[in-house]
């Protein structure tokens, strides 16, 4: 080979090489593969389901949509929170996502907050049939005793004992006797309280009715009493007329057993939350229901303030729950709809009171404190905040009724110099049929947790993606520990908690409290939490 | 018996060989030729005797590589060294019969490459190689399908090679030291042969040798290269009586004896009084562009190469299917299928120990499967690439590069070229795109067994389906690995040709000596290395 045709070859040999140097930078622009981005149009609050999102086709068969979890259907969507996902598929199970929450109504009207909470004072808790303790008839007599011990009076002569106490729901169309006392625009229902005072020479039935009446925001009961001092003897009835055994016997009642039932019917007591605001119950206008030796319920609202935000947030609106009739010895319990359990959520939420408990908690402190996190990983948390209240929803589960919390909040994430918006989506799945009951009856779990990047407003990129999904996998070793958090909350919340109305001795105790969702529930669309609460009237 | 007979009035025709004032200085000035004149007629057998050193061998050079001969920094100076390089062919020192071939491979090479690539003609008796072992005396029988040249005794070989040059019609054969190697009798038989062959097809031939009983035998004229001055000198010019060993015109033993006693005594003199004398010294030609061009060979050489390979490999293989197929398929069973097991094993081994290794580098309360899972099959696209280089150029680089360089060693190289065999169509391009395909090969095969290796990780730790895992990085990455894949597949390619290139550049260079072909092994494991450690840092800068 010639100098000239060696020299022309090794040119072009390093031509070669140098061609394959400068290539690799468009090699790598034309191999890239478009990663999940999404252009997000739609309020995160809306009256009906109206969130759009578009996704780079080329993308094709990779990318899935789902609502929920769900595949799109068109179909309505229920009031809620709903996380609209967009995941790409990739071999060996990973997957990149992003995802955006529209809180969808029709919404709670803070002036007109519907019945969604149900107070219930079963039979048991007003007598147990032997006036046990703890009951209401057990207080009656007690007080009865306690007021007529030593009492003596002639010619009924010395007080001996109160019995045959009795305290009972009962239906007007179940005791005509009663139709004295009660009048056509009495409800069919009432308290019917029976007693026996027993004296030396005489014995004096009592028996009376405490008929519910809603006036405005405040429950009474009418008291009408019919008590009967029996001598047979003339002059024994004008010395009854001087004992004024009506009168005695209305007191008592007004006393001891209005008193005794309002304290447990009436609303939970307002919950003192930091900043001056309060939660409460309140009476919704619908009369209290009553069934012959039964169960009285009371329906409630939630009392919620008024929207919130430019997005005029308020809570979702589910529609009446289905009313489910408490189990046979139920002594006190609350039914909260979703609709009530979402408008807590909302009060909380509005009132500041989640973001603090989430600050105080102090969940992107510790994930930033971990010595695992500092010593392996470059990101940093901002502190969490709820970007929109929380929602209980139903969920429909193999093994049973359950209900899901989701959330969605809001952070910075921050790596190095770099700081970027993030969003989370997440939730607690509240299974109320699996595995071995736990103490308040409810198992949680971690339930979907999602992180999406949001390099500008309308803007959704995945980012760590891993290391969310990681989490993810290590969800189920969260069971336990997520399950305990909750029956603490709840027992925090009930057990131990005294009741008592002014002007009354007894308070209302409780002992313990077990969720369920009662058989029935949930529909589709509202669910049913009853909380069942093991309460005593303590003397 | 032969078809060309050729009549000794052919030699008063132009001469086929004419060398006029020849001049060869080495790089330091010392002069091995100086003023040798030379004219070989059709026909005629000319010897060259001389002592060693005395210049045969660079004689040689200067008809069959005088370019490299040159750039080899040696001065040569002619007035006219003038023949057809296309009938010019060579008997090598040991026939040099091509070992990739087997004997009847050896004479249908030279059989192919003497017809035009344009001949339709049909094949007569020429084309048939068991004819031309005939027409040496040999047994037809080795032209048998896959008898090798190894099996063949010295003076077997050398007939080969004989009637492998006269297969390729070449009609100036330059036959190196033919006896070397040879007993008395099969010396004469040589002689016999080659008087015999330049009879009846009329060719000429220059016979290099010191071997006095061939010299007499084969020789019309000779000639010796002198130690004294450094010239040729025709030795018995006037009464020298022609070669002895020609059946055409047998020579009487008691003549034949007492012309070998006086060539013997005249080349003992001679060699007696200059047989330690120094060449002479001429002025040093101190030329810095060969002495760059040395320098930087090693660099360039691959370079050239690639480009070079590029152009013949794909023409070769459309024009010359069957040698590239037996080039190619020498290459791959050389640098695949034989270390086969080696790169299984190793590959199975290095996956198994990497990600055993990461598994447990999170040490306590971190967990081994958490780690694998973010680690996926990242571990065999960062390593399998240069590593599996690495790996190739030490044993099947090295194994290709051995075989080109005792190609060189042993001449075949040279044989080739002087069959008309073009060695960078032949040898280079084919060895270059099999060496290239089969180290893509074996990247393959790398990653798959360090994806093995992982996989029995994955079983020892309980990993889900790990097969899936541990091949997402190279059958669906996810966006952000995507590059980090695109890179291995360029790494990959760039180490396929790249290695492949140095390898033949290294492989093919010059071999004078042994120690030159493991110098090229050595060398070529180097330089690949470098150029393994420099993609790998370019493709990092580039990819991050």
């Amino acid at each position: 080979m010639s100098a000239a045709r060696r020299a022309l070859a090794i040119g072009l040999g390093a031509g070669v090489v140098a061609a394959h140097a400068f290539a690799l930078p468009p090699l790598l622009a034309h191999f890239a593969r478009p990663d999940l981005e999404v252009a997000i149009d739609g309020p995160a609050v809306a009256p009906s389901w109206s969130l759009r999102g578009t996704a780079p086709v080329d993308l094709g068969p990779r990318l899935t949509v789902d609502l929920d979890g769900a595949p799109l259907t068109g179909a309505p969507v229920a009031p809620g929170l709903h996380y609209l996902r967009f995941t790409t598929h990739y071999r060996g199970g990973f997957e990149r996502r992003v995802g955006a929450v529209q809180l969808v109504g029709p919404f709670q009207d803070p002036a007109h907050p519907p019945c969604s909470t149900r107070v219930i004072v079963g039979q048991r808790f007003l007598d147990d049939g032997h006036a046990g303790p703890g009951t209401v008839a057990h207080a009656v007599k007690a007080e009865l005793t306690r007021q007529l011990r030593g009492m003596s009076a002639f010619p009924v002569g010395d007080f001996v004992r109160v019995s045959d106490v009795k305290v009972a729901w009962a239906e007007r169309k179940r005791h005509p006797e009663d139709l004295g006392l009660l009048r056509k625009d009495d409800p069919h229902g009432y308290a019917r309280a029976t007693a026996t005072v027993e004296l030396d020479r005489v014995s004096v039935p009592i028996t009376v009715a405490l008929i519910p009446k809603l006036d405005g925001e405040d429950l009474r009961f009418l008291v009408r009493v019919r008590a009967k001092l029996e001598f047979g003897n003339r002059f024994f009835d004008w010395v009854s007329d001087r004992f004024d055994g009506d009168a005695f016997a209305t007191n008592l009642a007004r006393e001891q057993i209005g008193a005794g039932l309002i304290t447990a019917l009436g609303p939970p007591p307002p919950l003192e939350l930091p900043g001056g605001h309060t939660l409460r119950f309140r009476y919704c206008g619908e009369a209290p229901s009553i069934g012959n030796n039964g169960y009285a319920s009371l329906p409630l609202a939630v009392a919620i303030g008024d929207a919130t935000g430019a997005e005029h947030v308020l809570p979702p609106r589910y529609g009446a729950a289905s009313t489910v009739p408490p189990a046979e010895g139920t002594v006190l319990a609350l039914d909260l709809d979703l609709d009530a359990l979402n408008a807590l959520l909302y009060e909380l939420w509005r009132v500041g009171y989640l973001d603090a408990e989430l600050e105080r908690v102090g969940l992107h402190r510790r994930f930033n404190d971990d010595p695992t996190v500092q010593e392996l990983l470059s990101i940093r948390l901002s502190p969490v905040t709820l970007a929109l209240p929380p929602v209980v929803s139903a969920r429909a589960t193999p093994t049973g009724p359950g209900l899901r919390l989701a959330a969605a909040a809001q952070l910075t994430i921050g790596d190095g110099d770099h700081a970027v918006a993030g969003r989370v989506w997440g939730g607690l799945d509240l299974d109320f049929h699996r595995g071995s009951a736990p103490a308040v009856g409810v198992d949680v779990g971690l339930g979907p947790l999602e992180l999406t990047c949001l390099p500008s407003p309308h803007q959704l990129v995945p980012c760590y993606a891993d290391l969310v999904a990681a989490l993810r996998d290590r969800a189920g070793e969260l069971h336990g520990t997520l399950t305990d958090a909750f029956a603490a909350i709840l027992t925090s919340l009930f057990v131990d908690r005294k009741v008592a109305a002014e002007g009354v001795p007894g308070a209302l105790t409780i002992r313990g409290v077990r969720a369920s969702i009662p058989a029935g529930g949930p529909s589709r669309e509202n669910a049913l939490v009853r909380l069942e609460l093991d309460a005593t009237l303590v003397e | 018996m032969l078809a060309l007979r050729v009549s000794r009035s052919d030699a008063t025709d132009a001469p086929r060989l004419r060398v006029a004032h020849l001049k060869v200085a080495l790089p330091d000035g010392r002069v091995l030729i100086d003023n040798a004149s030379l004219d070989i007629a059709p026909g005629e057998v000319v010897v060259l005797l001389g002592g060693s050193g005395a210049g045969k061998s660079t004689f040689a050079r200067v008809l069959f590589e005088r370019d490299e001969l040159e750039r080899a920094g040696f001065d040569v100076v002619a007035e006219a060294v003038t023949f057809d390089r296309g009938e010019l062919g060579l008997v090598p020192q040991r026939g040099a019969l091509f070992d990739h071939l087997d004997v009847a491979g050896n004479l249908d090479l030279a059989l192919r490459y003497a017809r035009p690539e344009t001949d339709d003609a049909a094949p007569d008796d020429r084309d048939d190689p068991a004819g031309w072992l005939t027409r040496v005396g040999l047994d037809p029988a080795l032209a048998k399908s896959g008898t090798p040249v190894g099996r063949l005794s010295g003076g077997q070989a050398q007939r080969v090679a004989v009637a492998r040059v006269l297969a390729s019609r070449r009609k100036l054969l330059f036959l190196d030291e033919p006896s070397v190697g040879l007993d008395p009798h099969r010396v004469r038989q040589l002689a016999a042969l080659v008087r015999e062959q330049v009879r009846a097809l009329g060719v000429s031939a220059i016979v290099v040798t010191h071997d006095v009983a061939l010299a007499a035998g084969v020789a019309d004229r000779l000639f010796l290269l002198s130690l004294a001055d450094r010239k040729l000198e025709q030795l018995f010019a006037s009464d020298w009586p022609g070669a002895m060993d020609d059946a055409a015109a047998p020579v009487a033993d008691e003549l034949r004896g007492e012309w070998l006693i006086k060539l013997e005594a005249a080349l003992v003199d001679h060699l007696q009084l200059h047989g330690d004398t120094p060449p002479p010294r001429g002025p040093a030609k101190r030329r810095i562009g060969p002495a760059i061009e040395r320098a930087l060979q090693p660099v360039t050489a691959p370079f050239a190469v690639a480009a070079t390979a590029i152009a013949r490999g794909p023409l070769q293989l459309v024009r010359r299917p069957r040698d590239f197929a037996v080039v190619a398929w020498r290459v791959m069973r050389q640098a695949l299928l034989r270390p086969l097991l080696f790169y299984a094993i190793v590959s199975v081994l290095i996956g198994y120990t990497v990600l055993y290794v990461i598994s447990k580098v999170g040490g306590a309360g971190v967990r081994p499967d958490a780690l694998i899972r973010q680690i996926g099959g990242s571990y065999v696209v960062a390593l399998a690439p240069a590593l599996s280089a690495i790996l190739f150029v030490a044993a099947s680089g090295s194994a290709t590069n051995a075989w080109l360089g005792a190609m060189g060693l042993t001449r075949q190289t040279l044989a080739l070229e002087a069959l008309g065999v073009d060695r960078r169509s032949y040898l280079w391009g084919p060895t270059w795109i099999a060496l290239g395909l089969t180290y893509l090969a074996v990247a393959a095969l790398f990653a798959l067994g360090m994806i093995v290796g992982g996989l029995l990780v994955c079983r020892q730790l309980g990993v889900a389906n790990p097969w899936e895992l541990l091949t997402a990085d190279l059958l669906d990455p996810r966006p952000e690995r995507v590059r980090y894949a695109v890179r291995a597949a360029f790494l990959v390619w760039m180490y396929a040709w790249g290695i492949a290139a140095d390898v033949v550049a290294k492989g093919g260079g010059e071999k004078p000596e042994a120690d030159a072909v493991t110098r090229g092994m050595t060398a070529s494991v180097v330089a690949c290395t470098l150029w393994v450690v420099a993609w790998e840092l370019v493709t990092v800068m580039v990819v991050v």
